[in-house]
């Protein structure tokens, strides 16, 4: 799955059913069978049962294999047994989340530099990914839209003044630690995504109040400072989909060789 | 002008134990130091997500809200402003809570406001000046004011 439609894939899952997305899967989860070994164990990682793990992991490798009546019927099953096996709103946020970090770049890079707008990252064997397009988020690895220099947290680079970080996890992880910190954690919910992202209300808090609950799960007027670790994490998400995140054209340049 | 101090009523909220203020010389705390400040409230369209400027085609625009401080503000440890440490800051976005009547908020628009909150340096690609305030009151004034509040 293109991480770019991470968005749209959270928003149908919100909205459709289970055919919905078993259809999502069958067309997005562009993992081959090899990926799909670590998919178990990205879903419990992110807070999903094992039970449910192992029923979508079967979809996934049913989807990924030869197509067939018979493999659809398995995936249909097994996505049913996965749906029924959790609440759907867990299985929103693992599987989105899951996704995501396998269809993120897979190398976590040492260094990076801005060159015409591309920002070139150098991982710690010498090869190179060149990331151009999308949306800065994307580029920079940074889906909070951070700026260099706030506190917390290690970016490689900068970029303007934006931070620019190894992968998706270490921009992903920036957003979680900085919403524990006083700015964000001592208010509610609907104030925390505003105080980051000022242009997330639009001047009308009703409409943004909806919004909120529908991205996060919880109230927007529910206090920060109790949410679970996982609530935290949908408002993470919340402020990345408010952010944009959108993917663009990445090159992987690999080591020179001599023959 | 009923309309507008009946608006002014719904917005104004006073600082329980608000007794002792030092002035904003010695500099403000941009992690949450609460200050009390004037200047003249103005709307703005700024661009958004998710370039914020660099796509005007695609890049979203909102409404931010600014004060144009009538006394400058010191900043403990300066503040970036386009490439430079500056000591002190002209202007300051606000940061309005959900809570707050935009009505209200319409009727300030070009008007001297009293604005108070905390001060905090801004670490998101979505403001437009180096540091905010998290409003807690904002009431039309007539006074020059920069002062540091009392923890509350």
């Amino acid at each position: 799955m293109p991480v770019a439609q991470s968005s749209s894939v959270e928003s149908s899952l919100h909205h459709g059913g289970r055919e919905t997305l078993v259809n999502l899967l069958q067309s997005m989860l562009g993992i081959g069978t090899a990926h799909a070994d670590t998919l178990k164990e990205r879903l419990q990682a992110s807070g999903m049962s094992g039970a449910a793990a192992s029923h979508l992991t079967d979809a996934a490798l049913a989807l990924n294999g030869p197509r067939s009546l018979d493999s659809s019927k398995r995936a249909s099953a097994a996505m049913a047994a996965a749906v029924t096996a959790i609440a759907p709103y867990s299985l929103i946020g693992a599987l989105t989340r899951a996704m995501m970090e396998m269809n993120s770049s897979k190398y976590q890079a040492a260094s990076a530099i801005v060159k015409n707008g591309d920002v070139v990252y150098t991982n710690s064997n010498g090869s190179q990914n060149i990331r151009s397009g999308g949306t800065a988020s994307w580029r920079n690895n940074n889906p909070g839209n951070m700026v260099a220099g706030a506190p917390g947290f290690q970016p490689i680079e900068k970029n303007g003044t934006s931070a620019i970080f190894a992968d998706y996890s270490s921009g992903f992880n920036a957003i979680v630690a900085n919403l524990h910190t006083a700015k964000y954690f001592n208010g509610t919910v609907g104030d925390a995504i505003k105080t980051w992202a000022p242009a997330a209300d639009n001047n009308d808090p009703v409409a943004y109040a909806k919004d909120v609950a529908a991205w996060t799960g919880v109230s927007a007027q529910t206090q920060m400072n109790t949410l679970t670790p996982a609530q935290i994490n949908s408002v993470a998400h919340a402020i990345q989909r408010e952010e944009g995140w959108i993917a663009g054209t990445e090159t992987h340049v690999a080591i020179p060789t001599n023959r | 002008m009923s309309c507008f101090r009946a608006a002014m009523s719904v917005i104004f909220v006073t600082f329980a134990g608000n007794a002792v203020a030092a002035p904003c010389g010695n500099g403000v705390d941009p992690n949450g130091g609460a200050i009390e400040i004037s200047g003249v409230l103005h709307q703005r369209k700024s661009w958004g997500p998710p370039n914020y400027g660099e796509n005007p085609k695609t890049d979203s625009k909102y409404v931010a809200w600014l004060v144009f401080v009538s006394l400058p503000i010191p900043v403990q440890g300066g503040a970036d402003i386009d490439g430079k440490v500056q000591s002190t800051v002209s202007k300051i976005q606000l940061n309005i809570p959900m809570a707050f009547d935009r009505k209200s908020l319409n009727l300030l628009d070009g008007k001297m406001v009293l604005a108070s909150g905390k001060l905090w340096k801004a670490d998101t690609a979505g403001y437009v000046t180096p540091v905010f305030l998290s409003v807690k009151t904002l009431t039309p004034t007539d006074k020059t004011i920069c002062r540091i509040l009392p923890e509350n």
